[in-house]
């Protein structure tokens, strides 16, 4: 099971203690996919892990680039803020790419 | 709420966004998601992957712009699925970033289906921050092993076309058994160049294309960057 999630689109993560610590760059930018929706970074454009995303949200037609004005509209949703307590706090209910990504299992 | 908006802020300023910038490519990667291409067409892989391609369309000016605009860092132009010289706004979105010449542009390609005019056009257009960085894993004859259907030989001539027109170039190539005799080789090609050549610890091996044991990554694909 993930202890917790060290995010490579975050520029810190919270570790199994709650502490905080930086990750030594931010190595994940947001992907944009060819249907024209922003996801957290590029390994979580994958049809194996789409389902997980549809069900935060991310695919509404709402949250599509060209039915808003800027990145800022999409990115301060509630979908995102939800998606970022999910990463951090969260980590046994994140996307699967989220915990085999960057999931960090300690023994 | 903190995180949240740490994440927006760390984003704009350090981030540089992945962009699929249509559902098209000419290679057959064996690694590729769109390897499920060749699964039986009955076969769940074969009909999602034949429906993401199909939902795929080609990114809209308007979009790439509201992207170039959000990100300090500049944008990254590089499928999953796709190759950006198909992207059919590629000159218009190159003209487009001369207005924000401070931004940095990262074209990856590995497809060759164009032809080195396209090459001189595309370079002409971009300004002193575009970096164009090329898949090619090995030397002329044998990246194809791994990126099926590329003509190598016409983005070596691209990479060197790039350099006497001044444009930054990156040679990304994946070790795999078949061409790591050829690092050496290829660094001093680089160095010949100024080409900065980046290589690649990845996880697309597979039966057929190995990786040596020394080049796979620990978990997540590594880059060791400017080996030269």
């Amino acid at each position: 099971m993930t202890n917790y999630i060290r995010p490579e689109c975050m520029p810190y993560y919270y570790d199994e203690s709650g502490k905080q610590q930086y990750n030594a760059r931010l190595s994940q930018g947001i992907a944009y996919t060819s249907d024209g929706y922003l996801l957290p970074c590029c390994w979580c454009d994958a049809t194996s892990t789409k389902k997980d995303f549809v069900e935060l949200g991310f695919y509404d037609e709402g949250l599509k680039l060209s039915n808003n004005k800027s990145v800022e509209d999409i990115l301060y949703t509630n979908v995102w803020k939800k998606f970022i307590n999910i990463i951090m706090h969260d980590s046994v209910n994140a996307p699967r790419c989220c915990r085999e990504k960057c999931g960090i299992i300690d023994d | 709420m903190i995180d949240h908006l740490e994440f927006i802020r760390a984003q704009q300023s350090l981030g540089m966004p992945n962009i699929e910038t249509s559902s098209k490519c000419s290679l057959q990667c064996p690694q590729c998601t769109r390897a499920k291409l060749q699964a039986p067409k009955d076969s769940n892989k074969y009909k999602e992957i034949k429906l993401r391609i199909n939902t795929g369309f080609d990114l809209p000016l308007k979009d790439a712009e509201k992207l170039l605009r959000f990100f300090d860092s500049g944008v990254m132009l590089c499928g999953q699925l796709s190759d950006a010289i198909f992207w059919p706004d590629l000159f218009p979105f190159l003209e487009f970033s001369k207005t924000y010449p401070n931004k940095n542009i990262r074209i990856m390609t590995a497809a060759s289906q164009k032809n080195i005019e396209w090459y001189k056009t595309a370079f002409e257009l971009s300004h002193k921050n575009v970096t164009w960085a090329f898949g090619i894993d090995g030397l002329k004859d044998t990246s194809m092993i791994y990126r099926i259907g590329q003509n190598s030989e016409l983005l070596f001539d691209a990479m060197l076309l790039g350099r006497t027109l001044g444009v930054k170039i990156e040679w990304h190539y994946i070790v795999f058994d078949y061409n790591l005799h050829q690092i050496e080789e290829a660094k001093v090609f680089a160095n010949q160049h100024g080409i900065i050549l980046n290589l690649v610890k990845s996880n697309r091996g597979s039966d057929s294309i190995k990786i040596p044991e020394e080049w796979k990554p620990k978990r997540n694909k590594e880059i060791i960057y400017d080996i030269v």
